[in-house]
């Protein structure tokens, strides 16, 4: 009785492992700013990453006819440390110069840009810096 | 006014200590007018709480600018219905919301057990009083609702248009009742803990209340995922955010500790089990207020900032390790009464669901804090995606519905292999035919075929559990109807446990459909051209500009084909706020049982012509029904009735409660 309980155990932790290594193997990426990014650039070439920054004021352009958005991202300290984004797609609501962002998407080092599948902005719950 | 507020909140700081204190000292040195006294306590903050959350509402309806929180949370045109949710819109007032509940129910748990349960309830009200106290203090010291703005404004800073939604409304409420509500099971388990009363008497006592709270999570959560689908428009009801997966684990736990207890009950085993769970899952409805409320997850760097996150961390901390301590001391009095009787019987069913969800949870809390944990560590930061979070679900998803279907198959102690075979034979015929039937159809998705033949294995299953019940009513009441209703009335517990999993079975269906089969697809349209996606057909007819109180709107229409069928027009559009300066993207939504039609306008551009996007997702409203049931099963299940055993008639003869009380003490000791 008790093997089974033992043996039920053991194939149950080993699958639910396996699963749980294989999962974070299909899903991890790396979260930079876009200083990391301009400093170690080959760690990440042709990787999918996450890069936070500011969508620099300007910059932002749409092409309607292919619904395709270009605009620069800037490090949050450093304004002069600066990544191409080329974005396709509905942008979130909220999305506008000046602001924070998340894009992920694929750095293409060779042509200095990031080809972005996903853009995030803050949640729209109010979060207080400071209390 | 502003004032009143803060003494209020000030009062109920002292209250809740004062609390903690008598009900200790009238415990250890029997005292019953000290126990008394900490009622009173409990019942005065409670007042105060409700001036003081009247005071914050009646601010935030008439605009009472003086207040910060009201004049970052409301605006001068925002009607009355929403100014009021405003309260729970920001961090103080939904802290403050959080404790008004948790002091509501401390008051109702003294009026319920006024003559019940006399040796748990000194430390059941010690206990809660010291939840309230964390609550109190981070109010009245850390984020207080009713601080001053110290300048004057005409017009406030508005609420989220997001959040101006009838569903929004009730979606964090909703949530804080489930959360609030894992307290007093929490309570009665450290209760039982520091007294040594370590019997069923704390789980049969709080089974209501588990049951309460746990419907209450379950609807939180499905309305926050029916308004990230409605309201946040990106095409789906759930994408593993930190705040989403920060109400599930909770929940996942909480599902686990509802089946564990039965066992307990019934068999006196998995007693250390059963304190884990409700411990693990009232930290988790703190750390899940607590991500929910710091923004943690989004990025370490606001936590430094914020002293309210590390008053949040010690209260985890310092729970966790008294919680702990109190199992490890009391180990061999939480030792089993009893053996598994065998590996094929439904306590050992119960034992598997238990760990798979548990399983599941434990997979959730690393997937979510991933990224600070790989901060904190290696000094990069690592996140993982909604890929980690469904490779890991989906088979335990699938592996869930497996044992629900088995688990009435199976008898209680020791099943044998005759009766298994039988009990299994219309399910598992069921199973097959759908197989076959689903391959057939032309479905080659390894984990949709699961899920939808071992829905259709589950649902068989409980059908014959209702038929065999029904069958063995007809001899005292013949009307087949009769015989349906009393069985499950009088066994509410066990039968509307199945129809919360006949919900279940029902939302996973829908899960199930929308994840696997959904097609999306997007298209530039000038005025008249049609867009072709599946079998829909969808003309474009032009764009209506237009003004709503406060919003300018931009509504595209569309005429919408099935087949050649003409079916309606949809309207998805835009809406600008000009006092928040944001867009709203609108999402038009035709739902059938079938599927859902989802469109997004994506942009209107200068000539007048659309970016649509159009979703196709399957089967999604069976998800919103499957609710529905499960409510109703849950309601069922907790509708009181016979008072549980525990309540001795002895104890409730008694004239002097308190003194009954140190009789039982005496007894044991």
């Amino acid at each position: 009785m008790k093997r089974k309980f033992v043996i039920g155990i053991v194939v149950l932790v080993s699958a639910f492992g396996f699963l749980f290594f294989q999962g974070l193997d299909q899903s991890m990426m790396a979260y930079v700013n876009v200083q990391d990014l301009e400093t170690h650039p080959q760690q990440h070439t042709n990787k999918v990453i996450q890069v936070t920054g500011i969508v620099q004021p300007g910059s932002v352009q749409l092409v309607a006819a292919e619904q395709t958005y270009y605009f620069v991202l800037q490090d949050l300290e450093d304004p002069r440390s600066q990544i191409r984004i080329v974005y396709r797609g509905i942008v979130p609501d909220n999305f506008k110069p000046g602001i924070q962002v998340v894009v992920q998407g694929q750095f293409q080092q060779d042509r200095g840009l990031i080809q972005a599948e996903r853009i995030l902005v803050k949640c729209p719950s109010k979060y207080e810096e400071d209390a | 006014m502003i004032e009143i507020g803060k003494v209020a909140l000030l009062f109920s700081v002292i209250l809740s200590f004062y609390t903690i204190v008598v009900s200790y000292l009238g415990y250890r040195q029997r005292l019953g007018y000290f126990l008394e006294s900490s009622r009173r306590a409990m019942i005065s903050s409670f007042a105060l709480l409700t001036i003081a959350i009247t005071l914050l509402s009646y601010a935030l309806v008439t605009k009472n600018y003086e207040i910060k929180y009201v004049a970052e949370n409301v605006s001068n045109n925002l009607p009355a219905f929403y100014a009021f949710s405003a309260l729970w819109a920001g961090q103080s007032g939904s802290l403050l919301l959080w404790a008004w509940l948790l002091n509501l129910f401390i008051v109702i748990v003294i009026f319920q057990n006024r003559d019940r349960h006399l040796v748990l309830m000194p430390y059941v009200i010690a206990t809660l009083a010291g939840i309230l106290l964390f609550f109190m203090v981070l109010l009245a010291f850390f984020s207080n609702p009713f601080e001053r703005l110290g300048f004057t404004v005409m017009e406030g800073q508005g609420l989220n248009p997001l959040l101006q939604n009838p569903g929004m409304m009730f979606h964090p409420p909703t949530l804080y009742l489930g959360y609030v509500g894992f307290s007093v099971p929490f309570a009665f388990a450290i209760a039982a803990l520091l007294t040594r009363k370590l019997d069923s008497e704390w789980i049969v006592s709080t089974r209501r209340w588990t049951i309460f709270s746990w419907l209450l999570l379950t609807i939180g959560i499905v309305l926050g995922a029916k308004w990230a689908y409605v309201e946040l428009g990106w095409g789906g009801y759930w994408g593993w955010d930190p705040v989403e997966n920060a109400s599930f684990m909770p929940w996942l736990t909480g599902t686990a500790f509802l089946h564990s207890i039965m066992i307990q009950e019934r068999k006196g085993m998995l007693k250390i089990w059963n304190v884990s769970l409700i411990i693990i899952t009232f930290l988790l409805t703190i750390l899940g207020t607590f991500i929910t409320r710091s923004g943690i997850i989004a990025s370490v760097h606001s936590f430094g900032a914020s002293k309210l996150g590390y008053v949040f961390i010690v209260f985890l901390v310092t729970s966790a390790a008294f919680s702990l301590y109190l199992i490890l001391t009391r180990k061999d009095e939480l030792r089993s009464e009893n053996k598994l009787d065998s590996f094929l019987s439904r306590e050992s069913s119960f034992l598997f669901n238990n760990w798979i969800l548990v399983g599941a949870a434990f997979a959730i809390f690393w997937g979510t804090l991933f990224p600070v944990i790989s901060e904190a560590v290696r000094g990069v930061k690592i996140t993982v995606g909604p890929p980690f979070f469904n490779t890991i679900t989906i088979p335990i998803g699938i592996l869930l519905i497996l044992i629900t279907g088995i688990c009435p198959l199976i008898s209680w102690r020791k099943a044998t292999l005759n009766n298994f075979i039988r009990n299994f034979l219309y399910p598992g015929a069921v199973f097959v035919l759908l197989l076959i039937g689903l391959l057939l159809a032309g479905i080659r998705n390894l984990y949709a075929l699961m899920s939808f033949s071992l829905i259709g294995f589950v649902l068989t299953s409980i059908v014959m559990e209702f038929y065999r019940g029904v069958k063995a009513r007809r001899r005292y009441d013949p009307n087949v109807l009769v015989a349906l209703k009393n069985l499950v009335w009088k066994f509410r517990r066990r039968y509307g446990g199945y129809i919360v999993h006949v919900g279940v079975m029902l939302a996973f269906v829908g899960i199930t459909g929308s994840s696997a089969f959904s097609t999306e697809k997007d298209q530039i349209l000038k005025k008249g051209e049609i867009m072709t996606i599946k079998n829909y057909q969808l003309k474009f007819l032009g764009v209506d500009q237009f003004r709503t109180a406060n919003a300018e709107v931009l509504s595209a229409s569309f005429e919408v084909y099935q087949d050649g069928k003409r079916l309606g027009i949809l309207n998805p559009s835009k809406h600008y706020h000009p006092l928040q300066d944001q867009t709203m993207t609108e999402v038009a939504i035709r739902s059938t049982w079938k599927e859902d039609l989802y469109l997004i306008l994506g942009g209107v551009q200068s000539d007048g012509s659309v970016f649509l996007k159009v979703h196709i997702n399957p089967l999604v409203s069976w998800i919103w029904w499957g609710t529905y049931i499960l409510i109703v099963g849950a309601l069922i299940a907790m509708w009181p009735g016979r008072r549980p055993v525990a309540s001795s008639a002895g104890a409730r003869k008694a004239v002097q409660p308190d003194k009954a009380a140190f009789d039982l003490v005496e007894n044991e000791s």
